[in-house]
């Protein structure tokens, strides 16, 4: 079974157990030797729709497709897939040889060929010198290289990983980030990755899939999903630190309209020949500002015009080595900005921040969807 | 239950790729350490397959090929590698392992007579120290070669004169390893009936592994010759390609100089 040029598409899917519903409709089409992530907080149906493609659960109702075939009822072992566990699933009384081999064992294939492959995968995954060990000796990072190459000796078109690096220190998880991402050029097949990590979303995927409740909220490539949020949980759960969200009432000027938050005048850049504001004068919605859009003096690149500026009270300042998170309060309102690491406010301090407002987004605040303007 | 789940996941310290590999005693404790629960399956295949008794030679080549990988840090397929082994090696090991068994004989039975010979006749400890000294050096070359067999795809021609070499240009492992097989029988003797179990468990296979440990750099020493004129006439072309390479580099080092 391949995936071939029509990759995997999950129609329609449902999963429920008993009474409750962890996938709800949700319709995914991934294209072959895409590199996808799936993202979002816990509890929200991200490895539970993983298991269903690998075969390890049941669809309640829905199509799943890989390539031509329909695989709603087909076995695991018989879909071309391998998966990769957060917590490894290595056997412990195997070598991290017959680890590896262990999968072609099975399905009968020659000694010289599992060999081959073996040697093969641990030369990719430079574990060579660990291939006559037991998983008891080694660190989590070897660990999760073993689990890599057992799944990549069966030379799979589709790699599903379910958050593999969630045991592994920050450093470690890392170089593990780049390695898999190297891997999946290297390898040249669809990777379906799960994490809660937006960092590793950001970084290894060609496209993100960002659930909630079980439902699909948006499908986009990094950047876009970044820049385009369709909503505010979206944009609260991509970027780090988190969007700040602020209540703002929407006024219209001679120079274009305004979002009102505690008697300021916060300038509403669009960015489209759209006039979707006009429907939301005088209602009430939410205003995100990227951390990264604050700053403590303005750059000379950003016009002043589509600036305001805020006085705060520093309540936290956090050095990041390169950067500093402050976390301030306007009248009663917290908000985050990273400031340069040469900022020196400190806590208790006063201090005037300028919001840049061309990335700003504006939010409905009964449906939470962006609006567009 | 949770206690054996802990201790199966707990991570590990991780393994270097640039640690030094150990050498000596320190190497044949790890190897121990490492196949220890394979060594005494090992055992187990090692009597099964000597049941019916001509098949003894072949059993301890097979079990002499899995030590050489153990000793190498090769994974090892215990059942497979067992049973391959026993009949890639089959007609080779038992030719020469009856012949080894009779030459053994013979120079025991030559001890036994002479030593008979010294309580009428002094003069006889001059042979009874030859024989014994013949049969120790025909031991050793059969352990030699059934390393070298397990090792290289030699003829039993190539592999006795091998091993004889091999033997007489470094007799001294060869007798370590010896001694430390005997060591482990005489433990079994002295100890009985308390170590009545112990060849049931681990004496054969930890006697093939000793033995394979001890001879491992002999069969370096001349068998990569024997194995180069072998695959020579062989027409491969892998040694010459090497020999080749060397040639070519000695000459680039000599135009350098």
């Amino acid at each position: 079974m391949t995936t071939n040029s029509n990759g995997i598409r999950l129609e329609k899917i449902n999963k429920t157990f008993g009474n409750l519903t962890v996938v709800h409709d949700i319709d995914l089409h991934i294209k072959d030797k895409e590199f996808i992530v799936l993202v979002g907080p816990s509890g929200c149906g991200k490895s539970t729709t993983l298991r269903m493609i690998a075969g390890l659960e049941e669809v309640t109702s829905g199509e799943l497709w890989i390539g031509d075939n329909y695989v709603n009822d087909v076995p695991s072992k018989d879909r071309d897939i391998a998966m990769v566990f957060q917590n490894y699933a290595l056997y412990p009384h195997m070598t991290v040889y017959k680890n590896m081999a262990f999968g072609l064992m099975l399905r009968k294939a020659k000694a010289d060929m599992i060999d081959q492959k073996v040697k093969e995968a641990a030369k990719i995954l430079d574990i060579e010198h660990l291939l006559n060990r037991k998983p008891k000796a080694l660190s989590g990072g070897q660990r999760q290289r073993v689990a890599l190459g057992r799944a990549m000796v069966r030379n799979p078109q589709v790699f599903l990983l379910d958050e593999p690096l969630s045991n592994l220190d920050a450093k470690l998880r890392g170089t593990m980030r780049a390695e898999i991402t190297k891997l999946h050029k290297r390898l040249d097949a669809t990777f379906i990755y799960v994490t809660h990590d937006q960092v590793e979303a950001m970084t290894m995927a060609d496209r993100i899939v960002v659930m909630q409740d079980g439902n699909i909220l948006q499908v986009a490539e990094p950047q876009q999903l970044y820049d385009h949020p369709v909503n505010m949980f979206v944009a609260g759960f991509i970027g780090a630190p988190q969007i700040n969200i602020l209540p703002v009432i929407i006024a219209k000027r001679a120079d274009g309209y305004k979002a009102i938050f505690e008697g300021l005048e916060l300038p509403l850049v669009s960015n489209s020949e759209f006039d979707g504001l006009a429907e939301y004068e005088g209602q009430e919605m939410m205003l995100g500002i990227r951390p990264e859009n604050i700053y403590e003096k303005l750059p000379s690149e950003i016009e002043v015009n589509n600036t305001v500026k805020f006085e705060t009270i520093v309540e936290l300042a956090e050095p990041m080595g390169a950067e500093i998170h402050l976390g301030v309060s306007i009248d009663g309102h917290s908000m985050t900005a990273r400031v340069s690491a040469r900022c020196t406010a400190k806590d208790g301090d006063a201090i005037g921040l300028y919001a840049d407002m061309v990335g700003a987004h504006l939010f409905n605040k009964d449906t939470e969807l962006t609006i567009k303007y | 239950m949770r206690w054996f789940t802990d201790r199966f996941y707990r991570e590990g310290a991780g393994i270097s790729k640039d640690e030094p590999k150990k050498r000596g005693l320190a190497l044949l404790w790890q190897v121990i350490r490492r196949e220890f629960w394979e060594l005494f399956k090992l055992n187990f295949f090692i009597i099964i397959f000597s049941l019916p008794l001509i098949t003894i030679p072949a059993a301890y080549a097979a079990a002499t090929a899995i030590s050489v990988k153990m000793v190498e840090d090769e994974n090892v397929y215990l059942w497979r590698d067992f049973i391959d082994n026993f009949r890639r090696l089959f007609w080779r090991a038992s030719l020469a392992g009856f012949g080894f068994a009779a030459a053994i004989t013979l120079g025991v039975y030559a001890c036994y007579i002479y030593a008979q010979l010294i309580l009428e006749q002094m003069i006889y400890i001059v042979p009874l120290m030859l024989s014994v000294a013949v049969s120790i050096l025909i031991t050793l070359i059969c352990a030699q070669y059934y390393v070298g067999l397990a090792r290289f795809d030699l003829s039993i021609f190539e592999l006795l004169k091998s091993s004889a070499l091999s033997i007489l240009a470094r007799p001294i492992p060869a007798l370590a390893g010896l001694v430390a097989v005997l060591s482990l029988w005489l433990a079994h003797i002295v100890f009985y009936p308390i170590s009545i179990f112990m060849p049931a468990i681990f004496l054969f296979s930890f006697g093939a592994l000793l033995m394979t440990f001890a001879l491992r750099n002999n069969t370096h020493f001349v068998f990569g010759h024997s194995t180069l004129e072998g695959e020579q006439r062989r027409g491969a072309d892998n040694f010459a390609n090497v020999q080749k390479a060397h040639k070519h580099k000695r000459e680039t080092i000599t135009c350098e100089i």
